[in-house]
């Protein structure tokens, strides 16, 4: 068969809490572009983390050009031949582009002087072989994202990497900039340049990529022929089903004629969001399905004021509302459990009472003075509702599980009584049975008549909590299901459809 | 795993501090001759107020994840400025401008370091520089001396040597309300919960809803306002207000006291009583050395020791 | 939304008149203004630039060159003044015994120093400030323990650099040129040699600029700041010896406050205390400048107190902080970009 570059098998690695990798296979071809493929908590990033040094292996094997592979560092993965490009570039974006190309290994004259004019021959001869034409003796910050990235990835092929890594490589890029990154990978393709592209793009895996890796959990699904595939296929072996089948038991849609809540209309922001127009009812659970990258959790920014749109409207209760910060969203009535709770939810050093009221504190006060006796029965309420598990109120919250955490998170919002709670991913990193408590506390929040808007890369969870759901695409809402024709299948075919651009499947 | 740790260490720090300044009264009241004397006590009253004051103000800005700089030119520009308007307007007229301009200088960094995102360390460098020569400026280069400046300054100087009860300094008074207005501020009001949360986490605090840069403001206030007041209190007592020496050094012991107190450098909770154990110990080590016979530039060295140690602990604990 | 807009506009041009090509061109703004306004008193005349040179020379201005080594690599150095003190004390009190060991202990000073908060920054973690402010009043007291009042120096090899060169040669200047003047023109090319043409000098643009992306590309993190630290304290100490060197006698309390100063003649000549950014060409010229207003501050009528000269250097210090914040930095790196397209 074709010769295999690099050849992982069984690759095993745990965190605290977490099995990141179990045993998953990854295999790559020389001068091939191998996809790399699954969702959020999927393992891709630890994978590579493990295989370019940054984290140790706990167990599996690393085989690069047929020899084991057991970097301790970047450095001597760089070394061994693995170059990679993150999102958040590697570069010195203040420095010239000659210079980035040769940090660290600045060639010398015979005197031991720093040889600038090699440097910069050189760096336009290895440009120029990329077809790209530019003045290297300018300061990279100068130079679009795209131009960049290549820069990034001339230095990879001049320090004789034979794997090149990408990491969301075209993120920022728009069409054309694509396509400029898509000729440099086939040119390191003849070269002999085996690469692994991460990206959330359907269109550009299928595009641009021989093979494919599916991950799920940690675990590995499959690897692939781009030919065997289409979209639906891809979508539904990284979504797919649970192996716990919860049924939907919602049954029609009871919402038409409520009161709206929430609206906007609009709202652009940079590349992320390219005009969405979306209202939330009373009392309605509203769900928001789509990849990565579809622009869900920056919809939800807008709403809250945490990143003010380029352009676009909010209205509240049918009103036209400002909102520029969360504070504004707090005071209208809404609330919003983040994502990524570590940095932007928890306040880590203070306590699970302090975390759980330090937004409703402007209005558990009397004259500046934290009202005691109500704070500590609100918390009382709220751990035993929510069946918290910690061994005090006082207790930090960093010392909690992440799924208690993400509990008082939940509390956070629920004792402010908002009209609407935007959850972003609210089950991610918490055991079944606290999992089945959140969405019946969901359940209840909605029919108390609260709006909820609920991001989650789990189409089941959506199927099952959903009255109504959103499905976004590359920053618009492209498709909504309602009452019924909510199905498992319905959303992945609407995520598949979505752009009607490439893509074998429909 | 180490859920425990964490809070062990915490507390660990917190009794060091107070373990190290019993070390430090043991051994002075063994070898130190007259250390419970009421004229040392006292001595130790009237010394510990600049730093402790300061102190208060540093502890807040400290556990905003900032740091500032420029208290020891707030307080010559306070004293200066009192001493120069008080023979004019009366004594605490003066002392209330003063009061009002320095609040107005640390609302102006807490915008700068709110909104700007610019760096405290710098902006309060800049403007130590600046004010220091301010309170230059308006001194005229010459220190003001308050038995020249008749009635006022008899009146101000009673505020550095009188004695309550013909016992206790009156400088009890501002250390007393200042350590209460920080305590009670930062264990029961809703904005020392506020403080303590930006300092740990600005993003979280901010899609909690706090207003980042409001807080940052009265933080920065706060610390210029007691500034003021020590600089208004130390002139008093050496009745000299002395644009140019007036505070100076008066930020490291602030920052070493709050440091050693146990308030993290990278901000969070705030430990206010952990500050006034720090400025006693600070104290210790110039009393130590003055009553043995110690040169004072020991006492400075050993302090910068003290700093680099305190910082490297907690270092070592935070993550 | 839309004053915040018009503030950064503002604060955007303000800046132009801070980065390198444009702080020669304020430098010699300030120059042809001060010479017309203050015609009187000969600015340009080649005995007054000497003076202020050999000002220069004397009190700080190497300073500013030691501090740019550790800005660009993102870190500070506030105990350059005390450095700059205690090596003219040590220089004179072991130059009793061998003045060649005086020269050598005084730049020793320095080194120690540097090597010292280069260990507390890099390996107990501990951030530069307070590193080097902790050395600062750790040296200062250093001062006060080693000598009690000013040591004099004296002896044809210790007083080294009272010597004058080239006498009769420049116009005006009959008796010569203190040596320090060249020393200080050598220092600052040397300098701006090693910053651009070796790998250290790659290097601590690397480290200061992004220092996980230059750990990444292999360079080695630690070492570069250890060495910048050395360099700046190695600096300050020759300076101080210098000094007292050419005065005959080293005061205890040289250098008080001189950091800020250097500090702020760096910001001025554009290097971004943000690290990474910002050429010895820069800090040179914006230690020109703050003599030059130095100068001007002679020229004034005594009325007007020389304190007012604090409050201008503290208020640049400010602007040119305020200017080089991190708002502006992304409206510069974002203004070059090729446009966002919205939406496909």
């Amino acid at each position: 068969m074709a010769d295999i570059l690099l050849d992982i098998e069984g690759l095993e690695k745990a965190f605290p809490g977490v099995k990141a990798l179990k045993g998953v296979k990854l295999q790559v071809r020389r001068g091939e572009i191998h996809a790399l493929m699954g969702e959020n908590g999927a393992g891709k990033s630890t994978l590579i983390k493990v295989l370019t040094g940054i984290y140790a292996k706990d167990g599996g094997t690393i085989l690069f050009d047929g020899k084991p592979l057991d970097a301790r560092s970047p450095i001597e993965a760089n070394a061994a031949g693995i170059s990679t490009i993150y999102q958040e570039l590697n570069l010195v974006l203040f420095q010239t582009v000659y210079e980035n190309l040769f940090i660290g290994r600045e060639p010398l004259t015979k005197w031991g002087r720093v040889d600038r004019p090699a440097m910069v021959r050189e760096a336009q001869r290895i440009l120029q072989e990329f077809g790209i034409d530019i003045d290297v003796t300018r300061p990279l910050s100068n130079y679009s994202t795209a131009v960049q990235q290549m820069v990034a990835i001339a230095r990879a092929v001049s320090t004789k990497a034979q794997l090149v890594i990408m990491d969301e490589p075209t993120s920022s890029l728009d069409v054309q900039e694509v396509q400029l990154l898509f000729g440099i990978m086939r040119k390191l393709k003849q070269n002999g340049i085996s690469m692994i592209f991460i990206s959330h793009k359907l269109d550009e895996i299928f595009e641009i990529c021989d093979r494919l890796t599916v991950f799920k959990d940690g675990s590995f699904v499959g690897d692939y022929d781009i030919d065997a595939l289409d979209q639906l296929k891809l979508i539904s072996l990284m979504v797919g089903r649970d192996s716990v089948e919860l049924e939907r038991t919602k049954k029609g849609y009871a919402l038409d004629g409520a009161t709206q809540v929430a609206a906007v209309k609009g709202i652009r922001r940079g590349m992320q969001l390219a005009g969405v127009d979306l209202e939330i009812l009373q009392g309605e659970v509203l769900g928001l399905a789509g990849l990565l990258g579809s622009g869900r959790t920056e919809l939800a920014q807008a709403l809250f004021g945490s990143h003010v749109p380029d352009e676009g409207e909010i209205f509240w209760w049918g009103q036209p509302a400002k909102v520029h910060s969360p504070a504004d969203a707090i005071g209208l009535g809404m609330g919003f459990c983040t994502e990524d709770r570590k940095v932007e939810g928890i306040i880590p050093h203070l306590s699970v009472k302090e975390n759980m009221t330090i937004a409703l504190l402007p209005k558990l006060n009397f004259l500046g003075f934290v009202r005691r006796k109500q704070q500590d029965a609100l918390v009382k309420k709220y751990i035993d509702r929510l069946k918290i598990k910690t061994p005090s109120p006082e207790q930090a919250i960093n010392n909690l599980s992440g799924g208690n955490q993400q509990k008082v998170l939940l509390a956070r919002w629920m004792c402010m009584n908002p009209k609407l709670i935007i959850l972003d991913e609210p089950t991610r990193g918490i055991d079944v049975g606290a999992k089945a408590e959140i969405e019946q506390l969901i359940q209840e929040l909605a029919q108390s008549g609260i709006a909820v808007l609920m991001i989650s890369s789990e189409i089941a969870e959506l199927e099952r909590n959903c009255d109504r759901i959103a499905v976004m695409r590359e920053g618009r809402v492209v498709q909504q299901l309602k009452g019924d024709d909510i199905s498992q299948n319905n959303i992945m075919n609407a995520i598949a459809s979505g752009s009607g651009n490439r893509g074998a499947g429909q | 795993m180490n859920k425990l740790r964490p809070e062990t260490m915490e507390r660990v720090q917190k009794y060091s501090a107070a373990a190290l300044l019993l070390v430090f009264v043991l051994f002075n009241s063994l070898f130190t001759p007259n250390f419970f004397k009421l004229q040392n006590l006292s001595n130790i009253l009237t010394q510990i107020t600049p730093i402790v004051l300061c102190g208060m103000g540093m502890t807040l800005v400290i556990s905003t994840g900032g740091i500032d700089i420029s208290v020891g030119a707030v307080m010559a520009v306070a004293g200066v400025l009192t001493a120069k308007l008080m023979p004019d307007i009366g004594v605490l007229p003066a002392v209330l401008v003063a009061v009002v301009v320095s609040i107005l200088i640390g609302c102006f960094t807490g915008i700068m370091v709110g909104k700007l995102r610019l760096q405290a360390m710098v902006i309060t460098l800049g403007l130590m520089l600046g004010l220091r020569g301010v309170a230059q400026v308006l001194c005229g280069g010459r220190d003001i001396y308050f038995n020249k400046l008749g009635p006022t300054g008899e009146q101000l100087a009673q505020w550095g040597s009188y004695k309550i009860g013909g016992v206790l300094p009156v400088q009890v008074i501002p250390i007393v309300l200042s350590v209460a207005f920080a305590w009670v501020l930062v264990e029961k009001t809703v904005l020392g919960r506020q403080i303590q949360a930006v300092g740990d986490s600005p993003k979280s605090s901010r899609l909690a809803g706090i207003r980042t840069v409001s807080t940052l403001m009265f933080v920065y206030g706060v610390s210029a306002l007691l500034a003021a007041f020590a600089g208004v209190f130390q002139s008093a007592k050496v009745m000299v207000a002395a644009g140019s020496s007036l505070g100076q050094m008066a930020e490291l012991d602030a920052i070493a006291a709050v440091v050693i107190g146990g308030t993290p450098m990278t901000g969070g909770r705030a430990h206010v009583l952990g500050t006034v154990v720090g400025a006693l110990i600070m104290q210790m080590i110039t009393l130590t050395c003055v009553m043995n016979n110690i040169p004072d530039q020991y006492a400075q060295v050993f302090k910068a020791i003290i700093i680099v140690l305190a910082v490297f602990i907690q270092r070592g604990k935070a993550r | 939304m839309r004053g915040a807009e018009k503030m950064k506009k503002t604060l955007k041009t303000v800046s132009g008149l801070f980065y390198s090509k444009s702080t020669i061109l304020a430098f010699l703004l300030l120059v042809v203004v001060t010479s017309i306004v203050f015609r009187d008193q000969n600015f340009l005349s080649v005995p007054n630039m000497m003076n202020m040179l050999l000002k220069a020379a004397k009190n700080g201005g190497f300073l500013a060159l030691g501090m740019t080594f550790v800005i660009l690599c993102g870190e500070i150095d506030l105990s350059v003044g005390a450095v700059f003190a205690l090596s003219g004390v040590v220089m004179g009190l072991t130059g009793r015994f061998n003045p060649f060991f005086g020269l050598l202990c005084g730049l020793l000073v320095g080194v120690v120093s540097g090597l010292m908060i280069g260990f507390m920054v890099t390996k107990m973690r501990i951030s530069s400030w307070i590193a080097s402010l902790a050395m600062l009043f750790a040296l200062r007291g250093v001062i006060l323990i080693v000598a009690d009042k000013s040591v004099v120096i004296e002896g044809s090899v210790l007083t080294f650099a009272g010597a004058k060169i080239l006498p009769g040669v420049l116009p005006g200047m009959s008796g010569g040129i203190s040596i320090l003047i060249p020393l200080l023109f050598i220092v600052t090319f040397l300098c701006m040699y090693l910053s651009r043409h070796t790998r250290f000098g790659m290097g601590m643009y690397a480290v200061g600029g992004n220092g996980e992306a230059a750990r990444m590309m292999g360079i080695n993190v630690e070492k570069i700041k250890i060495k910048a630290f050395v360099a700046s304290g190695l600096i300050a100490a020759l300076s101080g010896v210098l000094l007292a060197s050419s005065s005959g006698s080293a005061t205890l309390s040289a250098g008080n406050i001189y950091e800020t100063y250097a500090i702020a003649m760096c910001a001025i000549g554009g290097v971004k205390l943000s690290g990474g950014e910002g050429k010895f060409s820069g800090a040179f010229f914006g230690i020109l400048i703050y003599f030059i207003i130095n100068t001007i501050f002679t020229y004034l009528p005594s009325g007007i107190s020389v304190h007012w000269q604090s409050i201008i250097m503290g208020a640049l210090v400010l602007i040119s902080v305020g200017v080089q914040s991190e708002a502006l930095q992304e409206i510069r790196l974002q203004k070059r970009r090729t446009p966002h397209k919205a939406g496909r």
